[in-house]
């Protein structure tokens, strides 16, 4: 039909009075899809939802390149040295947000030795039950570098030993304070007991220009790289477990439904056993047999997962095969493979697009909660449940590291959520306004 | 119906010894689940040894277990925890139940009385005010709420003297005041997350039901917007809701794992998560038992209160279309 050229068809009316009297549409034709488009388009909350999710896509391919911090791959104890930084944004830092400040407790001794521009406000100048502590408001990066460069905490000076070849490297940098010592060792080297700038020695640039923008994790990582990388995982994951569920139970479902009969009732009872096996069961099962590879999160969330999306692809092919258009497209000839995948499955793909769509967040959902609990617990990756669950162990001095994470899996289960809402109304406009 | 019943908790029960059959096999396969040998004159061992058939064949061992549970109340021996696991899982329950009870018994009124708001009140502001109360609870994920909360209230502002919910030692230590004071927030978070499911349902089921034509009819012959709301859509959109309700109240032991991590509550969750890492796996093994047969019941309950409240449906019965 395709190949036939349009200009070819001619529209022909008949001239008496009972004739036919079409005149040529007009306006343009409107598809399935492009209804749909539309009143997808007028719901805003969706369009923006929409956006977000499309944003948030863009940043999992990108953001863990964004800002390449490799300093614990490379050496933890260095960057150990930056553990729990807090969030420092370039321009928010203006406004007094996300400035890198934090309050802390501290010797009232020490804090009074601190140099101008560390402590930036007094909170209590008597803590403690001996009221020799203060609890201050400070430039935690300033602070950092401080007890990190010059004197420890505890008041000793922070001093490293250097090799000849390291302190050489170090001069040429310009990032010692000052010599404290020369020694030779027995071996005929020398050793240099140096203070060197923290900050300019490991990451190569001043304090005044260090910004983390979502903080460093307990363990001296950049939050910002973590979050996108557990986002990507995730999402990964996420996208593979829907397709993969979305093809098996697609057309286990469509032959279920389009034959029905003895196969379907056999079927049927299969799935409902395997439907009563909780499914936690099949994650913990599968886990303490083959490890967490993600190969393994990957059938055990398949194994079980399909059936959805099987109940709701065998009601609806129960519901359109005995409709006359299938009857006609039957009678004509066709297949049946035809019939299951031309004719029916485009009547029934507005739902289960949106279950695809729901699906998604689900499994966010669900793998940053098994992730939190620990059952899930990649071998060489953080997840968004692994971020939380460190975030809510430090949460009463170090809240950053709960906030972001917390936001971003917030954020994205409102937008899917919203998102999928929107997809069902626009594919079934009896349902609009209905939530 | 007495029939349909029968018919339904037999064909319940097959799917049951199936699954729970599959899961002891499994478990017993695991490469790691043997019980290392002790010293031969240990009784208790060789008692249990010979009871339990340690050195039988999986499926010979699924036959004692049963025979155990039926003859001596004893569902396997915890190996990690030297206990009976049923004793371990059963005495957590209360924990849990405590938890959970009174966020139940608050959110079903409130959610119910907000969807009906919001049906009757629907596109105008208050509808709106509660859609988008309602879109937000349900995505923000509870443990987020719990830890806004925590922070905000114990570590920020210290209304609250801890994050945790208090232990049976703090009961005693600390007070009464202290114990309810914890309960705080676990009982807020579970609310208004369950508040928000309810009122989300409630409000898609009677908007539905207003549109239909017996609505029509009602309001032909007279009857004001509001009544006729109450006395026809409302007792049809209740249909889908009793058996929930039902099912909630079996789902009550079932407890959150997350909640009860994130509050310390030394519920049922913890008794999973306990054996999942120390690998006790007689007692994973009585734990999937349990969440199957909660899980089972709960929808069985939910298809006969279904065919009670309303006799068209009969789900699973016979042939559809």
């Amino acid at each position: 039909m395709k190949t036939v050229d349009k200009n070819k068809f001619k529209l022909i009316k008949s001239d008496t009075e009972h004739g036919i009297n079409d005149v040529p549409l007009e306006t343009k034709q409107i598809g399935y899809y492009k209804d749909a488009w539309n009143r997808f388009k007028k719901n805003k909350a969706s369009l923006v939802a929409a956006i977000i999710i499309v944003f948030t896509l863009i940043f999992t391919l990108i953001g863990p390149y964004l800002k390449v911090y490799d300093l614990y791959e490379r050496s933890t104890t260095d960057a150990g040295h930056f553990a729990k930084l807090t969030p420092r944004i370039p321009v928010l830092e203006k406004l007094g947000i996300f400035d890198g400040s934090k309050t802390i407790v501290r010797d009232k001794v020490f804090l009074n030795s601190l140099h101008e521009g560390v402590v930036l406000e007094i909170i209590d100048e008597n803590y403690g039950s001996l009221n020799d502590k203060m609890r201050v408001k400070v430039d935690f990066y300033q602070y950092t570098w401080y007890t990190k460069s010059m004197v420890r905490e505890d008041g000793t000076l922070m001093t490293r030993s250097l090799t000849e070849s390291q302190y050489k490297a170090a001069v040429e940098a310009n990032t010692i304070i000052d010599v404290l010592d020369i020694t030779k060792t027995t071996s005929g080297n020398t050793m240099y007991s140096v203070r060197v700038d923290l900050f300019k020695h490991t990451l190569n640039q001043s304090v005044e220009d260090t910004y983390f923008w979502f903080g460093t994790t307990v363990d001296g990582r950049d939050l910002f790289t973590e979050l996108w990388k557990a986002t990507r995982i995730s999402i990964m994951l996420a996208v593979t477990i829907t397709v993969v569920n979305a093809i098996v139970g697609l057309i286990l479902g469509a032959i279920s439904g389009y034959y029905g009969g003895t196969y379907d009732l056999i079927f049927d009872r299969f799935v409902e056993i395997l439907s009563g096996l909780p499914f936690l069961a099949v994650l913990t099962l599968l886990i303490l047999r083959f490890g967490q590879a993600f190969g393994v999160i990957i059938i055990a969330f398949t194994a079980t997962g399909w059936i959805s999306t099987y109940g709701r692809t065998r009601i609806q092919y129960y519901r359109f095969k005995n409709h006359e258009y299938v009857l006609a497209a039957r009678t004509l000839g066709a297949k049946d493979r035809r019939i299951m995948f031309k004719h029916i499955l485009p009547n029934a793909i507005g739902i289960l697009i949106t279950g695809f769509a729901l699906s998604i967040p689900s499994f966010i959902f669900a793998e940053a909660n098994y992730s939190f609990l620990g059952i899930i617990n990649y071998v060489n990756a953080t997840s968004i449940g692994l971020l939380l669950s460190t975030g809510q162990e430090n949460l009463s001095n170090d809240p950053h590291l709960l906030l972001f994470p917390a936001i971003y899996i917030s954020l994205l289960m409102l937008s899917f959520n919203l998102f999928g809402n929107g997809l069902r109304d626009a594919f079934n406009p009896s349902l609009r306004g209905v939530e | 119906m007495l029939r349909y019943m029968t018919k339904r908790i037999i064909l319940m029960l097959f799917t049951f010894v199936i699954i729970i059959f599959l899961v002891f096999i499994i478990t017993k396969s695991m490469p790691d689940n043997y019980v290392p040998p002790m010293d031969n004159d240990d009784t208790a061992y060789q008692l249990l040894r010979i009871r339990e058939g340690w050195d039988r064949p999986p499926v010979e061992q699924f036959f004692l277990w049963i025979r155990n549970i039926f003859m001596y109340g004893n569902f396997g021996w915890s190996q990690v925890l030297k206990e009976d696991v049923s004793v371990i899982l059963f005495s957590k329950i209360p924990a849990t139940l405590r938890l959970n009870i009174i966020p139940m018994l608050l959110s079903i009124p409130i959610g119910i009385t907000l969807g009906i708001i919001a049906a009757l009140k629907k596109n105008k502001l208050t509808d709106h005010v509660i859609s988008t109360a309602v879109i937000i609870f349900i995505s923000v994920p509870t443990f987020i709420l719990s830890f806004l909360l925590q922070y905000n209230l114990v570590f920020r502002w210290e209304i609250l003297p801890t994050p945790y919910v208090a232990t049976d030692q703090q009961w005693l230590d600390r007070g009464f005041w202290f114990g309810v004071k914890s309960y705080i927030i676990p009982i807020f978070v579970i609310t208004i997350g369950s508040v928000a499911a309810w009122a989300r349902s409630i409000r898609a089921e009677l908007t539905e039901q207003i549109t239909s034509d017996y609505m029509l009819l009602a309001r032909s012959k007279g009857l004001s917007h509001r009544s006729a709301t109450f006395r026809h859509a409302l007792k049809n959109a209740m249909v889908p809701f009793a058996p929930a309700i039902f099912s909630e109240f079996i789902g009550l032991i079932y407890g959150s794992m997350i909640l009860e991590k994130i509050f310390r509550v030394e519920g049922v969750g913890g008794v999973y998560l306990s054996a999942f890492n120390t690998r006790d796996y007689p007692l994973l093994m009585i734990n999937v038992c349990f969440y199957t047969i909660i899980g089972l019941s709960a929808s069985i309950l939910a298809d006969l209160s279904y065919s009670l409240l309303d006799p068209r449906i009969r789900v699973g019965s016979g042939k559809q279309s």
